[in-house]
């Protein structure tokens, strides 16, 4: 009764087969999800973007394809360029600030440190608040008449300033808040990537006389680099994500001055219940998101490329 | 290997057995088909609704009645996605009265007129404040009970008030020197500014504004009469209110003028009647200091507070629709409005705001009659989200100095044409159907 292995492989290829399928049935339920939750709302979103579904309206109001009518509004809206303006002059100097920040504290706690543990948990506090909770927090951190902020430079001298009213301090006020939240995340990733460097060229820089300036600049740094881009990465595509922080601290106040893009898609479609014109506003963000990342990807690579060509 | 398939494929089927079993026990546990569900906004009249509701039910135990409460905006999503879903389970529909002609429009609401005439004498719809009345009824078709009121007023400290020896300001001009003065002499900021961009900026704007005569638009809602010079001088006027309020006035909301003036922090505010509880209450830091005040007048010699608060509608969808009514002619009729004054409801009837006894135990209530008398409210448009929109943040703008007043006026009446324009083309076009805007 010995089974060969061709009558095996035979019963595999011909018959159902546990082995066979177990693989997919084990990833059925998360692939289900990200499907129904992600890619599913996503294609809804771009067919919505060519109709005009405006959910203000009547049910029985027929919707109608458009076409390219709705990126046609948005694109000659002037609210939705200032809203991309403004994500752009508030999320590029809070990256770059968090990025740097973040390595720098990163690098601190790399050193060893007594409690360097504690100093980790602590440092990560931040991040693991509630947007909501914080940006109540700022409102009154920044509050001109009864505010910390205030308090603590009244004694430099400095006088009582109304940063969330003021058009010169408003802008930099949501930039302090959102470097103040994400610095965390910045630096514990840098930290993993720091505790990944082997020791053996930062200890033969040593020996060769290189000060801390130039391991660092020389050594630890260009084996950071692909850690510093996957993080800035993440953190750009969660910064133009930026909402629940601003809708508190400033409502997208005053003016328009602090209005980001999801503040302005939050008062297209969740105020005014135009969902065409928000989703395709959404399609187009997504669109830029997308096209940027491969941008980034294509750059990396042909880098990558060019390093082996020298070699 | 083999043991891990069969693990798996057991493993999924239990997820879709567990699944189906899940949705087989919410269908079941869904609520009795006479059931009148209710939604309505949280907060202190949402509480006595509630009270009111369970009370209802033991009254009427084969109508049980069940208030869901949440947040403003989160009822205007929940009632419109909702409707606009075909799924909508609420019979009973509470709203500001700013979306109620949206609704009208798009077929949500059910005209009372037949039932409110059987239970005329319950509602006793002359007994509410006039304004509501009229609020309340669209093309001669009434779609709500007035729920709870709200309505702007003064408020003003007399301790301080006296102290500096200023007198009650009764019109915009007294009201800045009054702020300045009591500033000066005391040291405590004159009074409170809403400004934060939107609603809480238009609310505090348009009542300093109606009474120098500006409007927003013509009768028929198709132009846009902002840039005026009546609506420029009114917003000068403000805007020198800003240097006697606290500094972050161009951020402050409702809750946060009422939180600087409760601390003692200004000497007056400006903001709706719903705040005055907080201020009389025994651990409040100003009781026994507030007094309460008609709203000041401008040039036309008319104080015109800004008219807020909700009605409660019955669903055009709803199969209990009289179950429904029943429930809300009672609980907004004079004894429930009475009822509820002590789970935290509100007045908005002449009978309950002009009680002797009740005028003692709530200072405020005199002062409120006045200027729910005067009280003018937003144009009734199924576009006033989208009006709003677009009038306050050029408003905005020239308060915190980004661009001139002019500009701001012309800019905010600019946008908001724009928007008339896109109505009037819109699906609907109703527009130019409304009623006169009562400004």
């Amino acid at each position: 009764m010995s089974t060969t292995i061709q009558q095996v492989e035979r019963r595999r290829r011909q018959g159902w087969n546990t082995e066979r399928f177990a693989p997919y049935l084990l990833l059925l339920p998360a692939a289900a999800v990200v499907l129904a939750l992600r890619v599913v709302p996503m294609l809804v979103a771009v067919y919505l973007s060519f109709t005009d579904t405006d959910l203000s309206q009547p049910p029985s109001t027929p919707v109608q394809l458009v076409g390219a009518a709705n990126y046609q509004t948005v694109l000659h809206s002037t609210d939705f360029w200032e809203a991309v303006y403004t994500t752009v002059v508030i999320v590029v100097p809070a990256l770059v600030l968090e990025m740097g920040i973040g390595l720098a504290i990163a690098l601190w706690l790399w050193r060893p440190l007594r409690g360097r543990g504690l100093l980790r948990g602590i440092t990560l506090l931040p991040y693991l608040l509630v947007p909501v909770v914080i940006g109540n927090f700022f409102r009154m951190f920044y509050s001109a008449d009864f505010g910390q902020l205030n308090y603590y430079l009244s004694f430099l001298g400095v006088p009582s300033q109304s940063w969330l009213t003021d058009p010169n301090t408003v802008r930099w006020a949501v930039v302090a808040m959102e470097v103040w939240h994400t610095v965390p995340f910045v630096a514990l990733l840098c930290l993993a990537g720091l505790s990944g460097i082997p020791k053996d060229p930062i200890e033969a820089a040593l020996v060769d006389g290189a000060n801390a300036w130039q391991r660092f600049r020389y050594v630890v740094f260009p084996s950071l680099l692909p850690i510093l881009g996957a993080v800035l990465a993440l953190r750009a595509m969660d910064a133009i994500q930026l909402f629940d922080e601003v809708y508190v601290l400033t409502g997208g106040g005053p003016g328009r001055l602090t209005s980001v893009i999801n503040l302005y898609l939050y008062q297209f479609g969740f105020r005014q219940f135009r969902i065409g014109e928000t989703s395709a506003a959404v399609t187009l963000m997504v669109g830029t998101i997308a096209v940027a990342c491969l941008i980034v990807m294509l750059l990396v690579r042909s880098r990558r490329a060019w390093r082996e060509v020298q070699r | 290997m083999r043991k891990l398939g069969r693990m798996a494929v057991t493993g999924v089927a239990l997820l879709l057995a567990a699944s189906g079993l899940a949705a087989c026990a919410a269908t079941t546990s869904s609520d009795s088909a006479n059931t009148v569900r209710v939604i309505a906004q949280a907060g202190g009249p949402g509480d006595a609704l509630k009270a009111a509701a369970a009370e209802y039910t033991k009254a009427h135990p084969d109508t049980p009645v069940q208030v869901d409460l949440f947040d403003y905006d989160a009822v205007r999503e929940r009632t419109l996605l909702g409707f606009s879903s075909g799924k909508d389970s609420y019979d009973a529909i509470g709203f500001d009265y700013s979306w109620m002609k949206q609704y009208i429009d798009s077929g949500y609401l059910l005209s009372l007129n037949e039932m409110a005439a059987k239970q005329a004498e319950l509602i006793d719809m002359p007994d509410f404040v006039p304004a509501y009345v009229n609020w309340s009824t669209v093309d001669g078709q009434q779609y709500a009970l007035p729920w709870f009121g709200a309505v702007y007023m003064l408020y003003y400290r007399t301790d301080l008030l006296k102290q500096a020896g200023v007198a009650v300001p009764t019109t915009w001009d007294e009201y800045i020197a009054a702020a300045k003065t009591v500033q000066e002499k005391t040291g405590v900021t004159g009074t409170t500014f809403i400004g934060k961009r939107d609603d809480p900026l238009l609310d505090e704007y348009w009542s300093v504004a109606w009474s120098y005569g500006a409007q927003i638009a013509n009768e028929d809602l198709t132009t846009s009469m902002m840039d005026s010079p009546e609506a420029l001088e009114a917003l000068k006027v403000w805007s020198q209110v800003l240097p006697y309020a606290p500094k972050d006035a161009l951020a402050a909301d409702w809750p946060a003028a009422a939180a600087a003036f409760s601390a003692g922090k200004t000497a007056m505010m400006i903001n709706f009647s719903d705040t005055s509880d907080a201020l009389i209450a025994p651990g409040s830091q100003v009781a026994g200091k507030v007094g309460f005040a008609a709203l000041p007048a401008g040039p036309t010699g008319k104080s015109t507070p800004n008219l807020g608060g909700w009605g409660l509608g019955v669903s055009a969808q709803s199969k209990n629709q009289q179950a429904a009514f029943d429930f809300i002619a009672w609980a907004t009729a004079a004894a429930q409005q009475q009822a509820g004054l002590a789970d935290g409801g509100s007045a908005n009837r002449a009978s309950v705001l002009g009680d002797p006894a009740n005028q003692k135990q709530f200072p405020y209530f005199p002062a409120a009659l006045e200027n729910y008398n005067n009280a003018i409210y937003f144009p009734v448009t199924q576009h006033w989200v989208d009006w709003e929109a677009a009038m306050a943040p050029p408003l905005s703008s020239a308060l915190s100095g980004q661009i001139s007043l002019q500009d701001g006026v012309t800019q905010a009446s600019s946008r908001l044409q724009a928007e008339m324009d896109k109505g009037a083309s819109g699906a609907t076009a109703s527009a130019a159907e409304s009623p006169a805007a009562s400004s």
